[in-house]
């Protein structure tokens, strides 16, 4: 259970700093790929657990 | 010598009373005054003169009493997290007339993460609360069980209690410690993601938070099921051999020796019926025990999941951020936690009510 408290908080932290990091960013044309690269970011962390289980 | 004395000397013999009184002390506490009419004592009175255990009247009215107050101390977080939203209102429009988006956004969030942070202190008094109550219940199983299979053993019911006896107390333990370390925490970790939910326009992990709360739900319910079968199916098996070996020794003893036979086939008649009496006495204070346990803390979850569901409906107005949609599923979550106690305290109740129920009762 340890560890998948620590992947909840790994998600919260995530999605709390890029949250602020979206909002500094300047409106300009690259917002939306930020965004998109954002949201990989956050699929990423998601699918930690799974990647880690094939990788083993 | 009459019955009444028979019984109380017999349960004098088996039970030990000291054990008994302190859970109902430590059951006193738990309740708030509520458990302090019901003794072991008292039962047997109640038993022995067929009189009614309860006082419905009194009992609603305590029930209402306890609901009401749980609901107004749980009001003050309703009212702080109604202030922060209002705060975030009042950035909102304000933010928009200035034309300085960044500046109210990061004002907005910091208000948000103020809601997640009281959300959640007052989500992990609960969520304490609900690991209590369920250890709690596992110490009065623990208690209750081996008193009652020993008497099951005593009243003749032999195959029972040898087969029942580890399969049970290894059941009850292990439920206990799957809810404690996987499906309460599982509930806890969904509740943080919807709050994380609240953070972004996006969602990010609502489906996330909604797959472990339903999986942490249906595996409760499947393993209650599997559980309470298996050890219905199993009682009603050994019920039945151990019902030929007491008629087949009845019947022997008054046929088989002469003279005396059919007195001493009468006493052991009328032991065997008292320590029926004593099994289903204690089951009943057993039962009693579980529901006072689970009675107040489930009160005091679903006050607390009424008064989250609450704000979340009158916060609505006043944000269009996503906070009342998170505010809302964590009602849910509290909803879910409350069914998963009340499932525990059931499967504990339908075990003692198995037990109780092998041998005639």
């Amino acid at each position: 259970m340890e560890q998948v408290m620590n992947w909840i908080k790994d998600i919260f932290l995530m999605i709390l700093s890029l949250t602020f990091f979206e909002i500094l960013v300047p409106d300009s044309e690259m917002e939306k790929y930020l965004k998109l690269i954002f949201s990989l970011i956050i699929l990423l962390m998601i699918l930690d657990p799974v990647i880690r289980y094939i990788s083993d | 010598m009459d019955y009444q004395q028979i019984l109380q000397e017999q349960m004098k013999e088996t039970l030990d009373a000291d054990a008994f009184d302190a859970l109902t002390k430590q059951v006193a506490e738990y309740s708030g005054g509520m458990a302090e009419d019901f003794s072991l004592d008292s039962i047997v009175e109640s038993a022995l003169n067929g009189e009614a255990l309860f006082d419905s009247q009194v009992l609603i009215e305590n029930l209402k009493l306890l609901f009401l107050y749980e609901v107004r101390s749980a009001l003050l977080l309703g009212v702080q997290i109604l202030t922060v939203c209002i705060a975030i209102g009042l950035l909102q429009s304000l933010g928009t007339s200035f034309g300085k988006k960044s500046l109210s956004s990061i004002g907005q969030l910091v208000c948000t993460m103020v809601i997640i942070g009281i959300a959640v202190s007052s989500f992990r008094l609960i969520y304490t609360l609900s690991l209590d109550t369920v250890s709690t219940m596992v110490n009065t199983m623990a208690l209750v069980m081996p008193v009652l299979l020993g008497i099951l053993v005593a009243t003749g019911s032999i195959a029972s209690g040898t087969i029942l006896h580890p399969m049970m107390l290894g059941a009850v333990t292990g439920f206990g410690v799957l809810i404690k370390t996987i499906i309460l925490p599982a509930l806890f970790a969904s509740t943080m993601l919807s709050l994380i939910n609240c953070l972004t326009e996006k969602n990010y992990v609502n489906q996330l938070s909604k797959l472990i709360r339903n999986a942490a739900v249906i595996v409760t319910g499947l393993i209650l099921a599997i559980l309470s079968g298996i050890f219905s199916v199993q009682g009603l098996l050994t019920d039945t051999s151990d019902g030929l070996l007491i008629n087949a020794a009845r019947y022997s003893l008054s046929t088989f020796i002469p003279i005396v036979g059919g007195f001493t086939a009468d006493t052991v008649e009328l032991f065997l019926r008292c320590m029926r009496s004593i099994k289903g006495i204690v089951g009943v204070f057993g039962i009693l025990m579980l529901v006072l346990l689970t009675l107040v803390p489930l009160l005091k979850m679903l006050a607390c999941a009424l008064i989250y569901k609450l704000t979340a409906a009158v916060t609505e107005p006043v944000t269009d951020s996503k906070i009342p949609a998170g505010l809302s599923d964590m009602g849910n979550c509290l909803i879910s936690m409350t069914a998963i106690v009340f499932f525990t305290a059931l499967l504990f109740i339908i075990f003692i009510s198995i037990i109780v129920g092998i041998g005639g009762g």
